[in-house]
Parts: C-alpha cells; sequence; structure tokens
C-alpha cells in the first residue's frame, strides 16, 4: 500500500474531502469512467500515429488526474502529450505501457477510498 | 454574488471548479468546450470565465479573443486561463489574446479565492471607469452642441454654419437683420437689445423646418439656409419671419418703417448675394424681403449715407 500511496498526492484529496462529503467520491466515479475511455483512445492513437488526437486525450487525462492528485499519472500524461506535439510516437508506446500500470495502481486506490467514503 | 462560467472539457476538473466556486458563494455556470463556452457568455454575460486552454471545437484562446472583441455586453469580464501548460510561452500569448490571469491545474482553491477576489476589484474598477466614460462622452456631445451654438438665441453659430457650409451646397439662404438695432440699443440698453435678438431667435425657431438651417450670423443678422428649395418659397418663409416679428410688437420709436421692432431679408442662392439683396431691401424702405431682381437696373452708385443699420 505504501507503494501505491506514493503516487497520489494526499494533499489534494484533503482539500477535496473539505468541499463537502460528496465531491470526492463523485469525482472519483467520473474519473473512473472517464479515464478508461481516455486511455483507450490515447492507445488507439499510438496505433494509428495520430499525435494529434494522443496531444488532446492525454492533456485530458494528465488535468483529470492532476486535480485528483495522481501525480504519477499526470506526469506520464504530460510526457505522452509532449510527444503528441512533438509528432514523434517513436518512444509513445513504451510511456504508455507504463501509464496503464500507473493507471491501474490508481484505480485500486481511488476504489478503496471510495468504497471508505461511501460506508461512512 | 459573483456569477463564473468555467469552460473546461475535463469532467472530474469541472466538478471540482463547481463546488469550490460554489463554496465561495458565488454562481457557477458549466460548459464542457469553447463553443458552449461562448453560448454560455453569450446568454448570461458573466462577471468572470475561467477557462482550460486546450478545449475540443474551440480552444481557451479563441473563447477569449471572442469575448474581447465582444460587444455583446458593456461589462468587463474577467478572463482567467486555466492550464497545467508550464510553458511560459503559452501564458504570454494568452496575456496578449486578453486574459486577465491565469491558474495552473490542479486549481488550489485559496488561490483561486485570492484571483476572485482580485476579479471583483477589476471588474468593478471596469465598472466605474465605463460609466465614467459614458458620462464624459455625454459632457462631449454637449459641449460639442453648446460649442456651435450661440448662447443667446439657441440658434447655431458661425462655427456650426462654417461646418453646415461645407456639407449644404444647394440652398437658398435668407439673410437679415433688425432695422436700426443701433438706434434700439441706444435708446434702450444693451439687455433690452439682446432680448429683442431673443425674441427674433424664438421666432425663426418656431417657424423653421427641422431641415432648414438657422443661424446667428453677427451682431443682429440672422441667417437660415433652405436645402433644396426655390428661391420662391425662401422668400415665402422670409416673409413668414419678418410678419411675425413685426407681430410680437416690441415697440421701435426710432425706426423708420414702423414704430415696431421689424427686420429687411435679402433672399438669394449664395451668402454673398443674400448679402447684397439685404442691402436692396435696406434701401428700399426696411420691414420687407427683397432678392437681387428687386434691384432697380442699372444699379445706381452707392454713396456713403447711413443704409445699413
Amino acid at each position: 500500500m505504501k507503494e501505491l500511496t506514493k503516487h497520489i498526492d494526499h494533499a489534494v484529496l484533503d482539500g477535496l474531502r473539505d468541499l463537502g462529503p460528496d465531491l470526492l467520491p463523485n469525482v472519483i466515479a467520473l474519473f473512473l469512467k472517464d479515464a478508461p475511455v481516455r486511455l483507450a483512445a490515447m492507445g488507439q492513437a499510438i496505433i494509428e500515429n495520430n499525435s494529434g488526437s494522443l496531444e488532446v486525450n492525454a492533456h485530458t487525462l494528465k488535468g483529470s488526474s492532476a486535480s485528483l492528485g495522481a501525480i504519477h499519472v499526470a506526469e506520464l500524461c504530460a510526457g505522452l502529450e509532449r510527444m503528441g506535439r512533438s509528432g514523434d510516437l517513436g518512444h509513445a508506446p513504451g510511456l504508455f505501457a507504463r501509464l496503464e500500470v500507473a493507471f491501474d495502481q490508481v484505480r485500486i486506490l481511488f476504489i478503496g477510498l471510495s468504497a471508505r467514503s461511501n460506508s461512512h | 454574488m459573483m456569477r463564473i462560467l468555467v469552460a473546461e472539457d475535463d469532467g472530474a476538473s469541472r466538478l471540482i471548479l463547481q463546488a469550490v466556486i460554489q463554496s465561495f458563494g458565488s454562481e457557477c455556470i458549466l460548459a464542457a468546450d469553447g463553443r458552449d463556452a461562448w453560448d454560455l457568455f453569450l446568454a448570461s454575460a458573466p462577471d468572470v470565465v475561467i477557462s482550460d486552454w486546450m478545449m475540443p471545437r474551440m480552444d481557451g484562446m479563441e473563447l477569449c479573443r471572442r469575448i474581447r472583441n465582444s460587444t455583446a455586453s458593456t461589462r468587463y469580464t474577467y478572463f482567467i486561463f486555466l492550464s497545467s501548460l508550464k510553458h511560459k510561452s503559452d501564458v504570454i500569448r494568452g496575456m496578449e489574446a486578453g486574459a486577465d490571469d491565469y491558474l495552473s491545474k490542479p486549481v488550489d482553491p485559496d488561490d483561486l479565492r485570492i484571483r476572485l477576489s482580485v476579479a471583483t476589484r477589476i471588474t468593478e474598477l471596469h465598472t466605474r471607469l465605463a460609466r465614467q466614460t459614458e458620462r464624459l462622452e455625454a459632457l462631449n456631445r454637449e459641449l460639442f452642441e453648446e460649442g456651435r451654438t450661440d448662447s443667446l438665441t439657441r440658434l447655431g453659430n458661425r462655427r456650426r454654419l462654417h461646418e453646415d457650409l461645407q456639407v449644404v451646397k444647394n440652398y437658398c439662404a435668407v439673410l437679415f437683420d433688425v432695422d436700426h438695432f443701433k438706434l434700439y440699443n441706444d435708446l434702450h440698453g444693451h439687455v433690452a437689445g439682446d432680448e429683442v435678438l431673443c425674441r427674433i431667435g424664438a421666432e425663426v425657431l418656431k417657424i423653421c423646418r427641422k431641415e432648414e438651417f438657422a443661424y446667428r450670423y453677427g451682431g443682429e443678422e440672422f441667417l437660415l439656409l433652405l436645402p433644396e428649395q426655390s428661391i420662391q418659397n425662401a422668400i415665402a418663409v422670409a416673409e413668414r419671419i419678418r410678419t411675425a416679428i413685426q407681430a410680437i410688437a416690441l415697440p421701435h420709436a426710432e425706426n423708420s418703417a414702423a414704430p415696431v421692432v421689424t427686420i429687411s431679408a435679402g433672399v438669394a442662392q449664395s451668402l454673398e448675394e443674400a448679402d447684397s439683396a439685404l442691402y436692396v431691401a435696406k434701401r428700399q424702405g426696411r420691414n420687407c424681403v427683397r432678392t437681387l431682381n428687386d434691384e432697380p437696373k442699372p444699379v445706381p452708385e452707392r454713396t456713403g449715407e447711413a443704409l445699413v443699420g
């Protein structure tokens, strides 16, 4: 668990909790619904060498993951966004694979968080 | 209460921003892309727009540019860019496009609160400035009018005449003055003389139509420009004015033409000829309207005797 939590900026999550009891679970639910769509689009963009689509989708996922304190995911997205903007997707598959792993980790964490706040 | 429009394509960020803004007691309107934001901007006239940089359909730059060029509202809209972009050049481009401020994502609520308090101050300044500008413009218009109006008679002055003559080319001119006005002034004083000029100005304004131009031409001289009118019509107008002024019946014992204040008028298609026609009216006994055609030919030598005034 320690390994997992270092990918998360807990101060951001605390900030969201301060804004009301429903906000964090709602944002997490939205994130868990939207992020896989973005990831799929990014994977597709890399296969099709569509750098524009990679840039846009990576940008959006970067924003939403950062707003939930998922800094590691956001950093990997920033890297893919840069590649998309430069048009050189040579190293994109490797970075994307790391992103998928990182996302799986925060997903497990977020599901746990949501379950806990729901049981309150 | 501030009305804040949020343009952000990422749903999670949108939800968070909404919660933050509502926690400040402000109204929050949400748009999922630039195009929606633009429509909502037009519909709801927000005080502040917080916009993401990259959005589908219309990006933040274009939204900012449109809002800055918009004439839909006279109120100032404070524009904050929201972006995880750390590139300074993008920030600079955004500010050059008319943004007031920028915030990096994820948004820190305290940061946003500070920015919004600045936004309140700036929009209030803009509102005050707009009100002052409006007042200044009104004052300017007033001064413009005042600078072209004769303060005594409220008719146009020489400056207005000069300007109107640049535009009005085809007209009949009626030039008239008060018969023996100098004698009237000498006898009754300048205050009474001014009163006469005032009464005449009022009569002229009553008789003139909207498209006609009336001026105080000099001391006791008045001028009318009647655009696109025949000499016959102009003579009729001059005759109406002459009759109306005589009918006021202001006593003027020194007047050789009548025991009351009267005028003499010259009518022609140019100022110079109207001036000559007025001279003819003076020669032919005053209290009358004349054109150059009324002058017996050949033109007799003008002598130095007191024909004018």
